[in-house]
């Protein structure tokens, strides 16, 4: 996509359960840093070294650029838009948000009030008001694939035109149902 | 009045259509018509945001949704 500099936040490890829905080798990445693994993933793909933060992001540094929360609860997020709100550094913000087969994807402005409105209805509630991680349903390929997707066309759409996509809900059916539908 | 309420949960999206006897009714009201649970969901009414209060009219399309918050 031809980005220059990146910079990823995370404090978690490779586990079991996230190889099969994401880019991590079962061979070389379980039990690492994801940063650590990712960097050198990115860096096999495309020759770009990121800058990395084995730690949760909790508004420790400013963010400028473009921002993309990938986050497990709504007070990580909160976090994040504490530091993007009406950050004129901040250009765009991506919030990909899922539940076994519910996909949320918000792209906001932070600094138009309309759009910055509109998040702030979405991400003022708390985790507990919020649908619970189901054990055993912790991520989905489909659902992670579409949910990177949509944020590979948030970005490239606003850095080749200027125009932000609206924010995207769906439920995503699963093969089964795609099956038996006529 | 017939409304259309789409639920969309975390394990699958269903289509509900209700009588309301009333020209109008709130969203709680077509929602407790429909037996729908409004615990910890996101309305929209005719695509746009709603609360509980929100007024339903005729062909406005509801849409209750489960909130997802995993990565």
């Amino acid at each position: 996509m031809g980005v220059p500099k990146l910079t990823v936040w995370d404090d978690d490890d490779v586990s079991e359960h996230n190889i099969p829905m994401s880019a991590y080798r079962l061979e070389k990445d379980l039990m690492r840093a994801k940063v650590e693994a990712l960097r050198e993933i990115v860096k096999e793909a495309t020759g770009l070294l990121i800058d990395i933060r084995k730690e949760r992001y909790a508004g420790q540094e400013p963010l400028a650029g473009p921002v993309v929360a990938c986050v497990d609860t709504m007070e990580a997020r909160q976090a994040v838009w504490r530091s993007v709100r009406m950050n004129t550094d901040v250009d765009i913000l991506i919030d990909t948000r899922t539940a076994e087969k519910l996909l949320w994807v918000f792209s906001v402005s932070p600094c138009d009030h309309e759009d910055a409105a509109y998040y702030d209805r979405h991400v003022s509630y708390g985790t507990k008001q919020a649908a619970p991680h189901m054990c055993g349903q912790h991520g989905w390929m489909p659902m992670s694939y579409r949910a990177a997707g949509l944020v590979a066309e948030n970005l490239t759409t606003w850095w080749m035109s200027g125009i932000k996509v609206l924010h995207h809900k769906e439920y995503v059916a699963s093969p089964v149902t795609a099956q038996e539908a006529p | 009045m017939k409304v259309k309420i789409i639920v969309k949960g975390t394990e699958g999206q269903e289509t509900r259509n209700v009588d309301i006897a009333a020209s109008g009714a709130s969203l709680g009201e077509v929602c407790k018509a429909a037996g729908i649970s409004t615990k910890d969901k996101d309305f929209t009414v005719d695509g746009k945001p709603a609360t509980l209060d929100t007024h339903v009219g005729k062909n406005m399309p509801v849409e209750v949704s489960a909130r997802p918050q995993g990565s």
